[in-house]
C-alpha cells in the first residue's frame, strides 16, 4: 500500500481548513443534499465530502458508510488532495498503491473510486467530494464533468456563511 | 446523448430542487447547450415568461397542479411567449390522465423520476432547435 502523500504545503492546507471552522461539526442538510444527489446520479453506494485534516479523514456529509472518519495514511482522498483535477481509481483490486490497503482487503471492500478535489478561492485543497463503489467503475466524459460540476457547487457552499 | 446544440438559445429551467436545478443549469451553459435562466417554482416561472422572452421550457409538474396551470397560460398566449414554445417536463410520477393532458398541453418530452442530469441535458439538447425567435 502506497501511503497517502502530504504536500509540501500541507501547514498551510490545514490552516484554510480550520479556518472554516467545520471541522467536527454536526450535519447539515446543505452537505447531505450533495451526497445524497451524487449516490443516485452516480448509481453507488457510497458518496462522501471528505476534509483531510492532519492524521484523518473526516466526512462532514456522507451515503452509505456508517464511520464519521478514518485515518489518513489508508485513505484514497489523501491521494486526491495532491492532484488538480479528478483522481480515479477503475478497481483497487488491480493497483498496486491501493491493493492491500485495509478498506480494499476489509470493509468497505472499495474497488472503484472517484475523487474531485476542493480546493478553496486561497488555493488550498481541504479534501474531496468522492464516489466509492464495490465494484469496478469508470466514468465517462460527461459523468467527470456533472462530478466536476457538483463539486464547485461544493466549493461555494464552503464559502457560504 | 444528442450532439444537437443551441448556443445562442435561452432555456428556462423550473426546478425546485437546487442541486439539480444549478447543476444542470451551469453545465448547459459550460457545454455550449443554452443559456439558462433558473426558476424554483412556477410563481417565479410565471414571472419570467412574462418578463423575458425564451427558446424553450423545460418545467418539473408538482402536485398541486400550478405548473400544468401555467403551461395552459403559454399555450393559450397569455405570457410574453410564442404560444408554441417548445417544452419538455419532468415528473415523479405519471399516470394516463397526466400524459394525456402533456400531450393536450404539446410538451414533446416527459422525463420520469429517477432521471439523471445525463438525461435533462439531453432533453435540453433536444428542444435546441430550431428557435422560435427570430434573430436581430
Amino acid at each position: 500500500m502506497t501511503p497517502a502523500p502530504i504536500p509540501a504545503n500541507d501547514a498551510e492546507r490545514l490552516r484554510a481548513l480550520r479556518e472554516l471552522l467545520i471541522l467536527d461539526t454536526p450535519p447539515e442538510e446543505r452537505f447531505d443534499h450533495f451526497v445524497e444527489f451524487a449516490a443516485s446520479e452516480f448509481d453507488v453506494p457510497i458518496a462522501l465530502i471528505c476534509l483531510v485534516d492532519s492524521d484523518r479523514q473526516w466526512f462532514k456529509a456522507s451515503v452509505g458508510l456508517e464511520a464519521c472518519e478514518t485515518s489518513r495514511e489508508v485513505s484514497f482522498c489523501g491521494h486526491t488532495i495532491v492532484q488538480r483535477e479528478l483522481f480515479e481509481v477503475p478497481d483497487a483490486t488491480r493497483d498496486p498503491r491501493f491493493a492491500d490497503n485495509p478498506l480494499v482487503a476489509g470493509a468497505p471492500f472499495i474497488r472503484f473510486y472517484i475523487g474531485a478535489p476542493l480546493t478553496l478561492a486561497c488555493g488550498a485543497t481541504i479534501g474531496t467530494l468522492c464516489l466509492i463503489d464495490t465494484r469496478p467503475r469508470h466514468l465517462d466524459a460527461l459523468d467527470r464533468r456533472i462530478l466536476c460540476t457538483l463539486r464547485d457547487l461544493v466549493v461555494a457552499e464552503l464559502g457560504a456563511p | 446523448m444528442s450532439t444537437v446544440v443551441m448556443p445562442k438559445g435561452r432555456l428556462l429551467l423550473m426546478e425546485p430542487q437546487f442541486v439539480l436545478r444549478r447543476t444542470v443549469a451551469l453545465l448547459a451553459r459550460d457545454m455550449g447547450l443554452t443559456d439558462v435562466l433558473e426558476a424554483t417554482s412556477p410563481a417565479t416561472a410565471e414571472k419570467l415568461l412574462h418578463e423575458r422572452r425564451f427558446n424553450a421550457l423545460l418545467i418539473a409538474i408538482d402536485d398541486d397542479g400550478q405548473a400544468l396551470e401555467l403551461l395552459r397560460q403559454l399555450r393559450a398566449g397569455s405570457t410574453s411567449q410564442i404560444p408554441g414554445l417548445p417544452v419538455a417536463a419532468t415528473a415523479a410520477s405519471c399516470d394516463i390522465e397526466l400524459v394525456l393532458r402533456l400531450k393536450q398541453l404539446d410538451v414533446c418530452r416527459l422525463l420520469l423520476k429517477p432521471f439523471k442530469v445525463r438525461g435533462m441535458l439531453d432533453a435540453i439538447s433536444a428542444l435546441g432547435a430550431p428557435a422560435p425567435w427570430p434573430e436581430p
